[in-house]
């Protein structure tokens, strides 16, 4: 059994359940969305998929093997991880940051050239030998997404890619670059992304799937089309919104007011 | 490469030193007698007694603590997220002296069961130090628990001390300021391997230890097996510290000063990182002694003293520095 498989997986802390029985089969090929309020479970979710939250009940498994029975240099090879969290303050330079991405994969520097590719696809190449700390928000967001590319470079299909909110510091025209580049990476190199985002356009116009939760449990799940429905989303995010076609693409877009 | 460029020129500073070191003292060895005794030569055998069984030793003893300290600070500072961990500072040191103290009052003055007390103690001082300041991002947590460890251990040397009046003890100065007057070819027999060997195998850990500067959560999804990361980097610490200061009691402040200075000029990766904070130590520490023994000359100061000259102002200097930012 190839990719990552979440099965009835519920998490608690502090007597309360962040996700509770929530199962998710992340396709190879797809870019999967996890959405929904704060709180919602979104982050916790993700956590047990990379294997940093241990489950309290249910499994998630990759290529059939519990995560728990895999080593973390293993793992590391088999799926990148993006958090939300940053907690850098030495002043590693950004190529310095990328070539951590490679730390699984041996060898006691990556490749040169890999590591400037994966800076130039997430458009920071020219920041590559200045200190990471001294970046804004939005070009260390990205100079650490280049560092989980460079972790999946060259992975088999069905490696697995999982970010928490990658686009949250960005301005508009990365907003769109990014997610055009997670959606190529899930199309045309075969990996499984799992991706939370809070902008629901976004997530229309790229995902492939979105999983959609509320106060830990899943609320929908399918194709933007489906999931992207009013009733739906005022369940989930207590908003009354409009869904309207895009005029181009036709994938839904979500209208405020 | 900057790294080489830095560790030649920290290498050459080394041996001028080392030359200067041995040449300098009561009795002055021309440089021309050191020479030919490197190389087999005639020399006056007062000289030649001198710096084979006094100055050598003392100058390997210096440049190898100094090592094993400011590789000591590297490491830690890296492990702890926390720029003013020092072996000194948070408690490894003490528990080091405390641990040796302990052992040269119960009769293991010799071979290998002096060093091995320390590392013990040096082990029990960090482990108490990572538990108390669990949430190691707070720069105070850890500095506080390393006070309250030194205040301890400071307590518990000193009531040794004052018990035992045992001559396999020296004094309370020697375990709390530091001396490498004891030095002989013996005592570099365990230190040299027990300082060494760590200091090398710490470099097998370099890229695990850039990936820890990411924060724990992230250099574990990188493939880091961060728990068994941490436990290797504390022992291999604890044994070069604790080898250290059995060998020459506690010297403050290298673990501190040098690898700050070498993250100025070399920046934080570690492969870079802890051979310069290396060379840098063997380089402060050769320097103070020499000074230490020639400035009020015939007296002799504390090494802890010279180094705390350096290394009190500098920490001052950071901690008005962090609190501009």
């Amino acid at each position: 059994m190839i990719g990552l498989r979440a099965d009835r997986v519920t998490v608690r802390r502090g007597g309360r359940a962040l996700v509770e029985n929530v199962s998710l089969r992340p396709e190879a090929g797809e870019l999967h969305v996890l959405a929904g309020a704060n709180g919602a479970g979104k982050s916790t979710l993700l956590g047990a998929l990379a294997g940093t939250v241990r489950p309290d009940e249910g499994e998630v498994t990759l290529d059939g093997r519990p995560l728990s029975a895999w080593s973390a240099r293993a793992l590391a090879r088999r799926r990148a991880v993006l958090g939300q969290r940053e907690t850098l303050s030495e002043g590693l330079s950004a190529r310095e940051v990328v070539a951590l991405g490679r730390y699984a994969h041996g060898g006691l520097s990556p490749r040169a050239a890999l590591v400037d590719a994966c800076l130039r696809e997430t458009g920071v190449a020219a920041l590559a030998d200045r200190a990471v700390p001294t970046l804004s928000g939005g070009e260390r967001q990205r100079v650490h997404l280049a560092r989980a590319l460079a972790q999946v470079s060259g992975a088999d299909p069905g490696a697995v890619l999982l970010l928490d909110e990658p686009t949250s510091a960005l301005d508009l025209a990365a907003q769109v670059h990014v997610l055009g580049l997670l959606a190529s990476l899930a199309r045309d190199r075969g990996l499984a992304v799992v991706c939370v985002l809070h902008d629901l356009n976004l997530a229309g116009a790229w995902a492939d799937r979105i999983t959609l939760l509320r106060g830990g449990c899943r609320v929908a799940e399918g194709p933007p089309g489906d999931v992207l429905v009013p009733d739906v989303l005022q369940e989930a995010l207590g908003v009354r919104v409009h869904v309207l076609p895009h005029p181009i693409s036709g994938r839904p877009q979500v209208l405020l007011g | 490469m900057r790294v080489a460029a830095v560790g030649t020129a920290l290498a050459a500073a080394l041996l001028g030193l080392s030359a200067a070191s041995v040449a300098t003292g009561a009795v002055p060895v021309p440089p021309s007698d050191v020479l030919a005794l490197l190389v087999g030569g005639v020399v006056d055998p007062v000289h030649a007694a001198v710096v084979t069984e006094l100055r050598l030793p003392r100058l390997l003893l210096a440049g190898l603590v100094g090592a094993s300290l400011a590789t000591g600070g590297a490491l830690l500072q890296g492990l702890f997220h926390n720029p003013l961990a020092d072996p000194q500072l948070v408690g490894v040191s003490a528990g080091a002296a405390l641990g040796a103290a302990a052992g040269a009052v119960l009769g293991a003055g010799t071979g290998i069961a002096l060093p091995t007390a320390a590392f013990l103690g040096a082990l029990a001082a960090a482990g108490v130090v990572s538990a108390a300041a669990a949430s190691a991002e707070r720069t105070a947590d850890l500095l506080l628990a390393g006070i309250a460890v030194n205040a301890l251990c400071g307590a518990g040397v000193g009531l040794l001390v004052f018990a035992a009046d045992d001559a396999a003890l020296r004094s309370f100065t020697f375990w709390t300021l530091g001396s490498v007057g004891g030095a002989t070819w013996p005592t570099l027999s365990w230190v040299a391997p027990l300082v060494g060997l760590p200091l090398v195998a710490s470099l097998g850990q370099a890229r695990a230890m850039d990936a820890l500067l990411l924060g724990d959560a992230d250099a574990e999804a990188l493939g880091v097996a961060v728990g068994r990361t941490r436990l290797v980097v504390v022992l291999l610490t604890a044994a070069s510290v604790g080898a250290g200061v059995a060998a020459c009691g506690t010297v403050a402040f290298v673990g501190l000063v040098c690898p700050h200075l070498a993250r100025l000029v070399v920046g934080p990766s570690h492969a870079g990182l802890l051979p310069v904070s290396a060379l840098a130590g063997a380089v402060l520490l050769v320097a103070a002694d020499l000074l230490a023994r020639t400035v009020v000359a015939p007296v002799e100061l504390p090494l802890g003293v010279v180094t705390t000259a350096v290394g009190g102002p500098f920490l001052l200097w950071l901690l008005a520095r962090r609190s501009r930012r």
